[in-house]
């Protein structure tokens, strides 16, 4: 018979389950389950549409989804690939150049582009100087220059003049007013020449050892990328770089990362809120099947039989969990991407369908793994329970149950995450959590005694109950714990995230940066700004340079350093170009000394300079290293006095190296500052051009208002998440609360028919209940600071700073939490009568 | 109608013991204490036959029924049910015994509260793979008088009917040997004499083995054969044939 029996074991775990979820016994795991996969799935679906979306713009910014910097003419054998792979591609070509118009002259930076230039977004230009802009899908014809405006007050003409760039004219056909991928400093001081690929030989500007730039841009499938990507990348040079997304706009790469690293951290806190759910769930579970294996077993299923029994169902139960909760997962998104607006347009294309199988598999190891340790303990269940009720299995060694499962979270957030770092923290702040919460449960017992006693009956009921079940308690303080960190952490580091993003651009952020302002005409300039109510940063002297030793050693020789390294800082403008230098006495807001002092005003004789922490990095130059710089035929050198962090993405005027206050005295000096204008602002520009004719005017509220949307983007997709594993987070809690319910009931019950009033039951209730969440409350702060801590330091390079407030908000406020969840689970105690509760428990 | 159950399983024995324990013993450990619940305790049961074990609320006669049924093992002596010696094989292999030849009946039902009552009779013929588990169980239903009430969860019925939906499930398997520990505890008078005569006739038209516990006398004197247990030990019952 038990041979037949195991052969139709697959019919009999399904007719109990069908039965099981008849009668409700399934509620809870598949509740965890459901909420675990759906919330992965939605997450996995809107991370994946927000990348998308992300990707279009930056690569818009880069001017394509592959980029090749070349200082040599790219191979046309890679164009011909893409071609075959239906890869659309343009070329362009940077150089800087003299550019003449009659006797004026200016030193242009010249790019020359082909026809199908630019692949991503479109130029904004104008037909006139400070005229409406229009959005242009092409760049210039042949024979024709469009340039910035800078160019034109620069060399005195008007729109339709002609210039002479290299040996060729050209006529200056419109107003460059937006470029999307122009790379680089937003403030460079060479302005934009635009032209057309095929007056490049006119020129002849290409001439041995001239410093040329070539771009190979690329568009198309992501898949075709890929695959032009990797046939392209063994034939590259030394000098060829593929630029990516990530490496060039720095101030955006840092709010991506930041923003991927927030989704990452949320996926992982949905699995620790399943792991936490599904493991509650399961111990629930198999607590109310001790009656059935041993009745089983009194009916000759042997402990093998029971256990494949259980799994199966468990297996088909993760199927059906796995399929529904990713399919409305795939629902969820779309709502989510309706509730994201314009900010996440519906044409951002549809993410892969990676996380429906994730999901699947998600809910195929999550729940037979979490549920194992609470079944091979029901598997123990000794047959003569029939007889005798009060015989349980033996409980499981906590060892092994807590150890495995630690042991799959690990492994489930390395298949996330693949990031140890961001695990170790939340491992050691779920440990953290684990020892708070058993120190708490030790604590309590002993201070339980003492606090009774001054409380009225039924609080000192509640109380009671808790130091009664002590193992119980404690289990549950770590399970509510880990939620209240989970979810703890989601808002904490979301709000950081977000106020962060928001210092980072704020609303009146400087959308225009003037260069070139003389010497003498500072005051009147000042004036200008003061006269119109403009508010605008400091002036700061700007002295061009160019590095040429570092400690005696020739730059060419520091500058095959770059070459080797492939790592996203760039930094061809300090070691290629010239330099724009500074001095200052007083360090720039937002920088941050790292190493060294910043200076006092006497402190010795020799020039002094601060660098910045990557060009020091990069140039491989620490403190009291000597820098020597050429500025206006005069050769001077200066000793490192400090390295400091510039926040670049801030839109504010900023320098790789600053020098002390005095030691530029005598060099030709310009002056440069920023400032924001409104749009009716704008006509403010034409006289101060007219006014200021030496100065030149970088407009980029267009650059500004895409970093700005992404940012927004980035942050409101945050916020989604945020409320996700919230709802996640508070549903959890309440499938939780209900497993600890039937032993209540009956205990309420019990209560009632001995005469208690509802005034004691719910006092006794909620007094119970808010200690639990009080110390869960506790257990959270504690778990969640931990964790915080680590994150910040390693993954969101954001400072840490102690969050004070949450160890006095969080214990009141989960004990609220968990006390209405609580009185909401056991209003039936309440509402029904004693009689049917003992009978139903 | 005790009286003519007791006549005609008297007759029915045959010569072969279904059931024979040797010297049986049971030791647990309280706070490291030995606590002695059987001494030496010896019967033989034979096919067909009807026997009642009384004694009072601790005298060990459940331990006994849980260690003659092969639930639990004995700290000595020897079990024989059906030429298998209990106490030498493992939990799985007892299972394996107990699903080929026993049948339970126990005094706080032990029915699957989230199974209606149909599917409760359901499950053991499941587990052991029958034909025609459904008109198998709802004729077994109907024939304790049930018919009725299949769709009904355990809840939802009274006692006696709970009795009923478990002796319709130890009876649909057609057992060699039926446990009852006992059986009509939990009812009051009237309703135990109904689920008594329902048990015997069942026991009577199957002709099964029946092992019965219970303190009450007027049950057990319904039994061919009647044993005391008092404290651990086993003494020959007033009507009983030892």
């Amino acid at each position: 018979m038990p041979a037949t029996a195991s052969n139709n074991h697959w019919l009999l775990a399904l007719r109990m389950l069908r039965r099981d979820w008849q009668s409700g016994h399934l509620n809870v795991l598949v509740m965890a389950l459901l909420v675990a996969v759906t919330t992965h799935a939605t997450i996995g679906f809107i991370s994946g549409r927000i990348q998308n979306s992300m990707l279009v713009q930056a690569s818009a910014l880069l001017g394509g989804d592959l980029v090749i910097r070349s200082p040599v003419p790219p191979e046309p054998l890679w164009f011909e690939t893409a071609e075959q792979q239906a890869v659309r591609s343009a070329q362009t070509l940077e150089f800087s150049s003299v550019v003449l118009a009659g006797d004026a002259m200016q030193l242009a930076a010249v790019k020359a582009v082909t026809d199908e230039y630019p692949l991503k977004s479109p130029l904004k230009v104008s037909d006139v100087l400070f005229g409406p802009e229009r959005a242009l899908a092409h760049g210039p014809n042949p024979g024709k220059v469009w340039v910035e405006q800078r160019m034109l007050t620069a060399l005195n003409i008007a729109v339709g003049d002609t210039v002479e760039v290299g040996d060729a004219t050209l006529t200056v056909d419109k107003v460059l007013v937006f470029e999307p991928d122009r790379s680089g400093n937003f403030y460079s001081f060479v302005p934009r020449v635009l032209m057309h690929w095929d007056d490049i030989e006119a020129t002849s500007v290409i001439q041995p050892g001239s410093r040329l730039d070539y771009y190979a841009q690329f568009a198309g499938e992501p898949a075709a990328i890929q695959k032009l990507q990797e046939q392209i990348s063994p034939s590259l040079h030394p000098g060829q770089r593929i630029l990516s997304v990530h490496s060039q706009q720095r101030s955006i790469s840092a709010a991506l990362q930041r923003a991927e690293g927030y989704l990452q951290l949320a996926s992982l806190m949905a699995i620790l809120l399943a792991a936490v759910a599904i493991a509650m769930g399961a111990h629930f579970f198999s607590r109310q099947h001790f009656d059935t294996v041993a009745l089983l077993r009194c009916f000759g299923l042997s402990s093998r039989q029971i256990m494949q029994l259980f799994i199966t169902q468990l297996i088909v139960l993760a199927l059906l969990a796995g399929l529904i909760g990713s399919a409305l997962g795939w629902a969820l998104h779309f709502i989510a991407v309706q509730m994201l607006g314009e900010l996440l347009p519906t044409s951002t294309p549809l993410p892969g369908l990676q996380p429906l199988f994730t999901g699947l598999l998600l809910a195929l190891v999550i729940l037979p793994g979490f549920a194992l340790p609470s079944l091979a303990q029901l598997q123990r269940t000794p047959p003569l329970r029939v007889l005798r009720r009060d015989l349980a299995p033996p409980p499981l060694s906590q060892q092994i149950s807590y150890g495995s499962s630690a042991i799959l979270v690990a492994l489930l957030m390395l298949w996330y995450a693949r990031d140890p770092v961001l695990i170790a923290a939340i491992f050691a702040g779920a440990f953290a959590g684990w020892l708070v919460a058993s120190l708490l449960t030790a604590l309590f017992m002993r201070a339980l005694l003492v606090v009774s006693r001054f409380s009225p009956l039924s609080v000192q009921a509640g109380l009671r109950n808790l130091a009664r079940r002590r193992n119980g308690t404690r289990i549950q303080l770590l399970g509510f714990g880990l939620t209240g960190m989970a979810m703890l952490m989601v808002i904490l580091v979301r709000t950081e995230l977000v106020s962060t993003w928001q210092d980072q651009l704020p609303e009146q952020a400087p959308n225009h940066f003037v260069l070139n302002v003389l010497p003498e005409q500072r005051s009147d300039f000042n004036q200008f700004l003061q006269d119109n109510q403009v508010a605008s940063q400091p002036l700061y002297p700007v002295i061009r340079g160019r590095l040429t030793h570092i400690n005696a050693d020739a730059v060419k020789q520091a500058a095959t350093k770059e070459n080797k390294d492939e790592g996203e800082f760039d930094a061809p403008e300090a070691l290629n170009r010239e330099l724009n230098l500074t001095f200052a006495a007083d360090l720039p807001s937002d920088n941050h000394i790292v190493a060294g002092e910043w200076w006092s005003s006497n402190s010795s004789t020799e020039k002094q300079i601060s660098i910045e922490e990557k060009l020091a990095q990069k140039l491989e130059v620490e403190l009291g290293d000597e820098l020597t710089f050429f500025v206006a035929n005069q050769t001077f050198t200066a000793r490192i006095a400090s390295i400091r962090t510039v926040k670049w993405e801030s839109f504010q005027p900023n320098f790789y190296v600053i020098f002390r206050p005095g030691d530029l005295d005598d060099m030709p000096t310009t002056y440069l500052t920023s400032f924001y204008l409104s749009a009716h602002q704008k006509v403010l520009l034409k006289d101060l051009v007219r006014q200021f004719p030496a100065v030149s005017v970088l407009e980029v509220d267009a650059i500004l208002a895409r970093v700005k949307g992404i940012l927004a983007q980035v942050s409101a997709a945050v916020e989604f998440i945020l409320l996700f594993v919230l709802a996640a987070g508070l549903t959890i809690t309440l499938a939780t609360m209900i497993t600890t319910m039937p032993e209540r009931y009956r205990e309420g019950a019990l209560m009632r028919t001995l005469g208690s009033t509802s005034r004691q039951l719910r006092l006794q209730q909620w007094s119970e209940f808010f200690a639990i969440g009080f110390l869960a409350g506790i257990v959270a702060a504690g778990g969640s600071e931990l964790a915080r801590f680590g994150i910040y330091w390693k993954i969101f390079n954001l400072p840490y700073t102690p969050a004070l407030g949450i160890w006095i908000i969080m214990p009141p406020l989960f004990g609220v939490l968990i006390g209405l969840a609580g009185h909401w689970s056991s209003r039936k105690i309440l509402g029904q009568s004693p009689l049917i509760l003992l009978r139903e428990s | 109608m005790g009286q003519d159950n007791r006549a005609q399983s008297s007759t029915a024995p045959s010569a072969e013991p279904v059931l024979v324990a040797d010297a049986v013993e049971k030791t647990v450990y309280m706070a490291e204490q030995p606590l002695h619940i059987l001494k030496s305790v010896s019967l033989q049961v034979q096919a067909g036959e009807s026997l009642a074990i009384v004694g009072a609320s601790g005298s060990g006669k459940s331990t006994l029924l849980g260690l003659l049924a092969g639930l639990d093992r004995p700290s000595g002596g020897s079990i024989r049910m059906l030429g298998h010696a209990l106490e030498q094989l493992s939990e799985d292999a007892r299972a394996q015994v107990r699903a080929r030849h026993v049948g339970f009946v126990f005094q706080s039902f032990q029915l699957l509260p989230n199974l209606t009552a149909l599917e409760n009779v359901m499950l053991p013929l499941e587990i052991s793979n029958a034909q025609q588990v459904r008109e198998r169980a709802a004729d077994m239903l109907s024939a304790v008088g049930l018919g009725e009430r299949m769709q009904h969860y355990p809840n939802q019925l009274s006692g006696g009917e709970q009795q009923r939906v478990a002796l319709a499930r130890a009876f649909v398997c057609e057992p060699d040997i039926l446990f009852a520990d006992e059986p009509t505890g939990n009812l009051d008078t009237q309703t135990g004499a109904r689920i008594a005569d329902l048990l015997f006739g069942l026991n009577e038209t199957r002709n099964t083995t029946l092992l019965l516990v219970t303190h009450d006398h007027t049950l057990a004197g319904r039994c061919a054969r009647k044993l005391v247990m008092n404290a651990g030990h086993l003494e020959t019952g007033a009507g009983g044939s030892h």
